[in-house]
């Protein structure tokens, strides 16, 4: 960009150098030049701010998508682990992807872990439990853990109806939960002798 | 349009076509009722794959089906609705409350296995 403006002014002075003795024609070549050239100098930096910014939406993506991963753990149990923020375009992607894992792992279990989730408002509680119907319909149970108390107020507060959702207090207690769900025993190989 | 519905021994399975207008579903309640009455089935799986849209009439006859059903004494399991399809049911506070519902017509069959067994 710095190029394009040293260039726009280099041969700007060339222009004067040249006709430095017709006033007249110089004005009507300024007139002509300064709105090229500034045009030229606008294109390139607005291309380039584009350019950069589509980048970094690029990236925005790839980070979003790797934050929510969607781990099966075992045969028809899925795991996600939610880490940080959430806003309602992550909760949004959070839920498709989930679906989609669902489908693809044909899940009958979800454990979806919030520990590592400080605080949510009304919107994302909302789509946590939209969530949750949703993986109802694709036959999968959900378990949500690691409901720290201030999301537990939130969604007490929203009147969301605990009948309805299944949760279990940490990660630990919530695989545990489903492997009982899904019909798994774990025995420790002592116990088996 | 017909719906195609097939007798699995105790069980019948009713196959959605993508676009069912709403004469269709009604006409497809009357007539699983029906069959259920007439071949003493135990479950009816409603295999709803094809569909890529679900709306507020179509999710309620689903509703009233699988009531209707249960009043012959009768299960009904909803199978194979799509991602997207059930993104967008939750998004309009379309639940299907109530009703059974499972990945595919495997696990519909699988989950009515085991309820069978569970009962006799």
């Amino acid at each position: 960009m710095g190029i394009v403006l040293l260039l726009r002014d280099v041969l700007a002075r060339s222009l004067f150098a040249k006709y430095q003795t017709d006033f007249k024609k110089l004005n009507r070549i300024l007139d002509a030049y300064e709105p090229a050239a500034n045009r030229i100098a606008n294109t390139v930096a607005v291309g380039f701010v584009q350019e950069r910014e589509r980048v970094i939406r690029q990236q925005q993506e790839a980070i979003r998508e790797l934050s929510t991963p969607v781990l099966q753990v075992r045969e028809r149990l899925l795991i996600l682990p939610i880490i940080g923020v959430i806003d309602p375009q992550r909760a949004r992607q959070l839920t498709e992807q989930l679906l989609r894992g669902i489908r693809t792992n044909r899940a009958k279990v979800v454990v979806i872990d919030i520990t590592g989730v400080a605080a949510m408002d009304v919107t994302v509680a909302n789509h946590l439990v939209q969530t949750v119907e949703a993986s109802r319909l694709l036959g999968a149970t959900v378990i949500v853990t690691g409901l720290s108390p201030e999301i537990a107020q939130t969604l007490v507060t929203i009147g969301v109806d605990l009948g309805k959702m299944n949760t279990v207090g940490d990660l630990q207690g919530g695989i545990e939960q489903a492997e009982r769900l899904l019909g798994y025993k774990v025995v420790t190989l002592a116990e088996t002798r | 349009m017909e719906v195609p519905i097939l007798k699995q021994g105790e069980v019948l399975i009713a196959t959605f076509q993508a676009a069912l207008s709403d004469a269709d579903l009604n006409h497809l309640r009357m007539g699983l009722v029906q069959q259920v009455v007439k071949f003493r089935s135990r479950a009816v799986i409603v295999d709803v794959t094809a569909m890529d849209v679900m709306d507020s009439f179509a999710s309620r006859t689903l509703r009233e089906i699988a009531h209707m059903i249960r009043l012959r004494g009768a299960e009904t399991v909803i199978v194979g609705i799509q991602p997207e399809v059930a993104f967008a049911m939750v998004q309009l506070g379309l639940t299907l409350e109530g009703v059974a519902t499972a990945l595919d017509l495997e696990e519909g069959l699988d989950y009515l296995t085991q309820k069978f067994k569970n009962t006799d």
